[in-house]
């Protein structure tokens, strides 16, 4: 297959044909350079600034031109140097470099007589503008988030990090989709095992379509039944800078404003960028309240149905008797006293995210108070099952990261039903169960329980407690592949 | 990634395997002989460990840190060799199912007495295979993590301090006679530490094994002669002798505003042990078999499950098969293994005299 262009404009035109989807949107305009020489601009409508090329393009080669040009191979190059006005400009022969970039937004201007062509940048059409994130709020640093525009998610981060080890890797992913991938790292903070290890798992990917990096997370992840994310997502480019400089990857897709970082451990799931700009105390209040509240959400529901059922003796006697008040008169068990609400809770949760921000809230509100306040006068809960469900709920929402957040609500569902098969037995079956399986994970080949499982003792000062911050460093490296003999 | 241990992991691994049904027991055991001196018998006791972690050690370097079953060929030739892997398979297989029986009876009588035996056995088979299933890096991490809690117990014991008496521990030395009396069995609890001779290769940096074996040692000595000595502390010794389950009935005696008792707090953390333990035990099980049979290590983990499983339920069942059969054997292969130890160190002695690294 003829992958490079000839000396034949038709020819070259009929294998840049061969190779694109000719849409009625693919625009050939040929034009007449002085001396009756033939030239054709391609591009593609709607992906390009149109009035860029008229201005830049069209314009100097139809009237700029006041010499007899000479035909021969360095043409293009003579126009790129003399006539076009464009910022950036590229002279190849390559087809495939050529469709590519007509599918991504330039303008390919072929001469007769010349086995090469130009590529111009003329990427146009809208994008959303640089917001705030609706999903990762932030009280104290940048606002800023990333947008569907990769070539704008890249501009943001250069604008922020001036590193000059800063390296970008791009990849083409997707059969059919052909979307743009970009992996970005710190040359020389990132353990080369993790950086080929991410390289080979992209170049592995086969997939017709991938919107989002969601999808590249689901490919490239080792363990795909796992409960627990292996790669943490975000908006927030400080974040993106952040875990760079403690040697991680980043991988960004054009047309997602989620990028995804690699390799992600456990602990980080429960810190939140902001702990680092916050006092001492209060950022480590917070960061113990955060672990705490994971308890919580796997927990609570659990050992309530346990201390209930089975394990009455070990409630107080003054504790039990205000819940076996509250409890008189309630039909259902509270195994299915605790489901019903968890699922009923989930449906209203699920729902809310579902509709337009001011509605989601209103149904969140107006939905818990109203239809809990229903169910305990009806007599179908009791207030103390309402009580325990929505403090596991309210817990839940201090997990700073969706993903983690999502993994440990929907973990209550089978420690509840081992806490019914089993009692308190259960619950300690399912805590080591949960154990092994954290211990046993890794991400890119970083444990997932690091630095607690290895011990790294450098990573003490930032676990469940963040050290003052001028006695640590957050770029600490504790990403680096286990090497044994260094414990 | 290969699958190596780190030297805290090796330390982590053989104190999970110290560590288990005997905290519960061993401070009422003891005070049956050496009365308010107990804690002296713990210490005692405690030379089994040293001899048998330091024996590992010196076998370990004086073979080149090899495996376990290099380390039976070199030392008893190619058919003698295979006998060895046996006598560790009659064990794991007798002494896991001694473990869960004790600790099925120590749920039933405290938070699990509606659950039918069969299911905790079942239960507590099937967690221990997975834990087998995985590798023994694994495993490291995960004992690396639950010594954490297992040895958090010694400070919650920090609460009872405020609350025994010194006179409980009055005189410190009842009777020689006495502290010797209870050595048996203090010894009895520090059983466990033979999976050191399945561990010493995969350990990453070798050179510290005996400096790990002496730590190792130290830590578990402590760790008993600790609790035993605050039982007797807080409960006096006739107390502690007449309380099987000791350590539980004192977590039993204190009580919270949002909890009747810590029974249940401390009965989570030590499960984690228990877990550890057994898994720890299955793995020169799951390691012979698959060296004598010639079997993937998986397929190993899967075979004993049978086994183990009807042991311990008919064990459970049948209190005379467990007192008559198990208890004994398990003393029986124990006595062999400490005999198979001071043997091979011999042998390795004098096959390695002269040798370079000798």
């Amino acid at each position: 297959m003829v992958t490079t262009l000839d000396n034949s404009i038709e020819k070259n035109l009929n294998l840049i044909y061969s190779n694109m989807p000719l849409n009625d949107n693919f625009i050939t305009r040929n034009i007449k350079l002085k001396g009756n020489i033939s030239c054709y601009i391609l591009y593609i409508n709607g992906l390009v600034n149109q009035q860029y090329i008229e201005n830049s393009i069209l314009y100097p080669l139809l009237f700029k031109i006041d010499e007899e040009l000479y035909v021969d191979n360095t043409l293009p190059k003579y126009l790129a140097e003399k006539y076009i006005p464009s910022y950036n400009i590229k002279i190849t022969n390559d087809v495939i470099s050529i469709t590519n970039s007509l599918k991504r937004g330039k303008c390919v201007i072929l001469v007769d007589n010349s086995d090469n062509c130009l590529i111009c940048n003329t990427t146009g059409g809208t994008h959303r503008a640089v917001t705030e994130s609706n999903i990762e709020r932030h009280v104290r640093g940048d606002k800023e988030s990333f947008v569907e525009n990769l070539e704008m998610n890249i501009s943001i981060i250069q604008q922020k990090l001036r590193n000059s080890h800063f390296k970008m890797e791009e990849f083409i992913l997707g059969k059919e989709s052909e979307n743009d991938v970009v992996l970005m790292y710190i040359d020389n903070l990132i353990d080369t095992k993790i950086l080929n290890n991410i390289r080979n798992k992209l170049n592995s990917i086969n997939a017709k379509y991938l919107p989002d990096t969601g999808y590249i997370a689901q490919y490239i992840e080792g363990h795909k039944f796992s409960f627990f994310p292996q790669t943490k997502t975000t908006e927030k480019p400080d974040k993106v800078i952040s875990d760079m400089l403690q040697g991680k990857a980043v991988i960004m897709i054009n047309g997602s404003p989620q990028v995804i970082i690699l390799p992600a451990v456990f602990i980080e799931f429960f810190q939140a960028f902001e702990d680092y700009s916050n006092r001492f105390f209060i950022g480590n209040i917070i960061r113990i309240l955060r672990v705490i509240s994971s308890f919580i959400v796997i927990f609570l529901g659990p050992m309530y149905l346990v201390l209930l059922e089975y394990n009455a003796e070990l409630i107080p006697i003054s504790l039990i008797k205000i819940i076996i008040n509250s409890r008189l008169g309630i039909p259902l068990n509270p195994f299915l006293e605790l489901l019903f609400m968890e699922f009923f809770i989930e449906l209203l949760r699920e729902g809310g995210l579902r509709l337009p921000t001011p509605i989601g809230q209103t149904l969140s509100i107006i939905g818990g108070i109203i239809l809990g306040d229903a169910a305990t006068k009806s007599g179908i809960v009791s207030p103390t099952t309402l009580v325990v469900v929505a403090l596991s709920v309210i817990a839940s929402f201090l997990i700073p990261n969706y993903e983690m957040s999502l993994s440990i609500r929907f973990l209550r569902f089978p420690m509840l039903l081992l806490s019914k098969l089993f009692g308190f037995f259960g619950i300690i079956t399912g805590a080591y169960l949960l154990l092994l399986h954290l211990t046993s994970i890794d991400s890119f080949g970083i444990p997932y329980l690091t630095p607690l499982a290895p011990l790294k003792t450098s990573g003490f000062k930032d676990l469940f407690i963040k050290m003052p911050i001028n006695s640590f460093n957050k770029m600490t490296n504790l990403f680096k592949f286990p090497n044994n003999k260094e414990h | 990634m290969d699958n190596k241990l780190t030297n805290r992991q090796y330390i982590a691994l053989i104190l999970n395997s110290f560590i288990g049904v005997g905290i519960i027991t061993l401070a009422s055991d003891l005070c049956k002989y050496a009365k308010q001196s107990a804690w002296i018998s713990a210490i005692i006791g405690g030379i089994l460990p040293l001899f048998v972690l330091l024996s590992s050690a010196y076998i370990s370097k004086k073979l080149d840190y090899c495996e376990f079953k290099y380390i039976a060929e070199r030392v008893y030739g190619k058919y003698l060799s295979k006998i060895i892997p046996f006598i560790f398979i009659i064990d794991s297989m007798i002494y896991i199912p001694i473990i869960l029986v004790y600790y099925t009876q120590i749920l039933k009588n405290s938070i699990s007495q509606f659950l039918p035996e069969l299911l905790i056995i079942l239960l507590l088979v099937f967690s221990i295979t997975c834990t087998s299933l995985k590798n023994i890096k694994i495993i490291g991490r995960l004992s690396e993590i639950s010594i954490y809690l297992t040895l958090s117990v010694i400070i919650i014991l920090l609460f009872f301090t405020t609350k025994g008496n010194i006179k409980n521990l009055h005189p410190f030395i009842s009777s020689y006679k006495d502290i010797i009396k209870a050595i048996p069995k203090s010894i009895l609890a520090y059983q466990g530490g033979e999976v050191c001779f399945f561990l010493s290769n995969y350990i990453s940096n070798k050179k510290n094994l005996k400096k790990d074996a002496l730590i190792i040692t130290f830590t578990v000595i402590f760790f008993y002669a600790y609790i035993v000595f605050i039982v007797i502390y807080f409960l006096g010794w006739e107390l502690t002798s007449k309380t099987n389950s000791v350590l539980l009935f004192i977590f039993e005696t204190q009580r919270l505003h949002i909890i009747s008792d810590l029974k249940a707090i401390f009965l989570i953390f030590w499960s984690n042990a228990i877990f550890l333990t057994t898994s720890i035990f299955s793995y020169p099980m799951v390691y012979s078999l698959s060296y004598i049979f010639k079997l993937d290590y998986k397929k190993a983990c899967l075979l004993p499950v049978p086994i183990l499983f009807l042991l311990s339920y008919i064990s459970l069942k049948n209190d005379n098969f467990f007192k008559k059969v198990m208890e004994p054997t398990s003393k029986i292969i124990s006595f062999i293994l400490i005999i198979w130890i001071a043997i091979t160190v011999i042998i390795v002695f004098f096959k390695t005299r002269g040798e370079k690294n000798a």
